[in-house]
């Protein structure tokens, strides 16, 4: 018995010397993108016995800065920020640089030298993959046909538009192609109202591109309201109601990130820097680690599963 | 008329003989603020050993004078008997505005924020206006200058602006003698609309606006004159404030701002400001201000999960409605 009670003493003593505090800044948990990154997050955390804690800044700029000063205040060895806008975030994360804390900046670009590295999605070549699916339709099936195309995203974000630019590269010097614009979608409801108006301005509309799980959403329900299955989707971030668009063939292609997985490399980065010259003999990290998308077409939507919005492990 | 004024005026010794009588009235009237800014104080002491340092007070000091500043416009504009709901989205346009001088047209700090001051004042006076003259409901301006004044942010600059010169960042982010620079200005803001609303004319006439415009209008106030002031004034608190944001930011984003106007309308009314207006202190808003600087920041660092904190503060804003609800009652 004494025996036993020694070793679970120094068990946790040793624990408790190793343990690290991580800060995850995310940008609002309404999203199940965030959930499952914050999942992600906890699972390789809990696998390691690090402590984390999550600040929610509601998409407020101004309450992320904040979460990042109370996280430094907090004693925190490692800060996960996912910014809301990289440009912002900037100044408090390099204040955090030097008080000795690690940065790792998730799904937005931080631009600083001081970030230890960038763990995201390759959004410009995504968009130029269902860009390329894109291309493949319109030259098999609407040959020789006038093609207009309209974009319905969240006007404000700058991850949509990278993605929007690659999807357009994908589709240049495409005579029969016409580009309507950009619209806003930034929400379902949004992007419901502006695709019934775009289909009342443009009858003959063929392929609505929605860079975002809302606006897939949105612009399906429209189509679906309106009764209009010969217009396409080419999207991101899979649901439910986009494998249903899928399956029924309105949605022709969707780029699912991986969020879960953004969140577990994001801790292994923080720890390679923290504890990876003890441990693995280097602490080096490429300045960026993208996580590929996984492209979803009527063709393999069967392999499809949805990533867990909640963490698989319970804390230790 | 000179009855009027004659009625006034006992109105005025009523009020205060109560509140400086009875202790009771003043826990309602000022003590929300300080009972609960000192039991919240009390609760995250005790509840982390990393809340009463000296580093994170200093933290919490220069998290709230953005929010401070604007709370001041708030407060005389809910003194009167309106409300700004767009204040936010005018701090993204006022931000960017600041940003761009600063950037593209490499006017100093002082220059450019005279200048979106100026033009800020111009177009809240714009507002007042249409609130005094027209009578519309400020409710409903603000709802639509709400949409209209992050839109023309987005328009002005659809991301954010960085801006270079450093004196702006060593306004949000820089301390002068272990205070932050930004609560130094907060401070200097305060003690003048102290002085403004409670040493002037201009100041018993905002009260007076509030509590019975016609009575006011009666007793020879120029009421839309001094609706417009406010509104002015609180234009430039809001350019006052977009200015620390952007240098808490180092850049101005049409993204800014957002939801701040329910905080400050918050804060107000934990400083136990009437919402109906005539009736409130700078003083109970600067207690409102710190005390909400000190929630978020004590529930970040106790690590209370976000659906949490969201349900928390809900809560503690509805006591402290319920708890000026109570004070009218009473006073009936």
């Amino acid at each position: 018995m004494k025996r036993f009670l020694t070793v679970i003493l120094i068990t946790t003593l040793l624990l408790s010397a190793f343990s690290v505090k991580i800060g995850e800044v995310t940008c609002t948990m309404r999203h199940e993108f965030f959930q499952a990154l914050h999942a992600g997050i906890v699972d390789a955390a809990n696998e390691i016995g690090a402590e984390v804690m999550l600040i929610d800044p509601e998409l407020s700029i101004e309450k992320q800065i904040q979460g990042i000063e109370d996280l430094i205040e907090a004693g925190v060895d490692a800060i996960i920020v996912i910014a809301i806008t990289g440009d912002t975030v900037v100044p408090v994360v390099e204040e955090a640089v030097k008080k000795g804390i690690v940065v790792v900046a998730v799904d937005e670009v931080i631009p600083s030298d001081k970030v230890v590295t960038f763990v995201g999605t390759p959004n410009f070549e995504a968009g130029k993959k269902l860009g390329d699916l894109a291309r493949r339709y319109i030259q098999t099936k609407l040959a020789g046909k006038k093609v207009k195309i309209a974009v319905v995203r969240d006007l404000g974000s700058t991850i949509q538009a990278q993605r929007t630019e690659g999807f357009l590269e994908a589709l240049k010097g495409l005579e029969n192609v016409e580009f309507v614009g950009e619209y806003q979608g930034y929400d379902r409801d949004k992007a419901f109202a502006t695709v019934s108006d775009l289909l009342v301005a443009h009858p003959d509309l063929s392929i609505i591109y929605a860079p975002a799980e809302n606006a897939v959403v949105g612009a399906f329900a429209a189509l679906e309201t309106m009764g209009r299955s010969d217009v396409k989707i080419f999207g991101f971030d899979m649901t439910e109601e986009a494998v249903r668009g899928i399956k029924k063939g309105v949605i022709l292609g969707m780029a699912q990130q991986q969020p879960y997985l953004l969140g577990v490399v994001g801790v292994q980065s923080a720890m390679i820097k923290l504890i990876g010259k003890k441990t693995l003999g280097s602490d080096w990290l490429p300045p960026k680690r993208l996580v590929p998308v996984k492209i979803y077409t009527p063709e393999n939507i069967g392999e499809y599963s949805p990533p867990p919005t909640k963490p698989l492990s319970t804390t230790k | 008329m000179g009855d009027v004024r004659e009625r006034l005026k006992n109105l005025d010794l009523l009020y205060e003989g109560v509140n400086k009588k009875h202790i009771f009235y003043w826990i309602l009237d000022k003590g929300i603020a300080v009972i609960g800014f000192i039991t919240v104080f009390l609760i995250f002491s005790l509840g982390t050993d990393r809340f009463l340092t000296l580093s994170n007070l200093i933290n919490i000091a220069r998290q709230i004078p953005a929010l401070g500043i604007l709370s001041i416009g708030m407060t005389c504009v809910i003194l009167t008997g309106n409300i700004d709901l767009s204040a936010g989205s005018a701090i993204a346009l006022s931000g960017v505005f600041l940003a761009s001088l600063m950037e593209y047209t490499n006017m100093s700090l002082m220059t450019s924020v005279i200048i979106t001051c100026t033009i800020m004042a111009g177009i809240y006076g714009v507002i007042g206006a249409l609130i005094a003259y027209q009578n519309l409901p400020s409710f409903i301006v603000t709802v639509a200058t709400l949409t209209a004044f992050r839109g023309l942010a987005f328009l002005y600059s659809n991301k954010p602006i960085y801006v270079r010169d450093p004196s702006l960042r060593e306004l949000g982010r820089g301390s002068t003698a272990g205070i932050p620079n930004a609560f130094i200005l907060m401070v200097i803001v305060y003690a003048l609309f102290y002085f403004i609303l409670s040493k002037t004319q201009f100041g018993k006439h905002v009260y007076a606006v509030g509590d019975n415009p016609e009575a006011a209008r009666r007793f020879g106030v120029n009421v839309p004159k001094v609706i417009i002031l406010v509104f002015m004034l609180h234009g430039i608190t809001v350019a006052l404030s977009s200015t620390i944001i952007a240098g808490r930011l180092s850049s101005g984003s049409p993204n800014a701002g957002s939801l701040m106007e329910l905080d400050a309308i918050a804060a107000v009314v934990f400083g136990g400001t009437r919402f109906s207006g005539g009736k409130g202190s700078l003083m109970g808003t600067l207690l409102g201000v710190i005390l909400l600087g000190m929630l978020n920041n004590g529930l970040n660092i106790m690590g209370v999960s976000s659906y949490h904190q969201m349900v928390v503060r809900g809560m503690i804003i509805i006591l402290a409605v319920w708890l000026n609800y109570l004070r009218r009652f009473l006073e009936r």
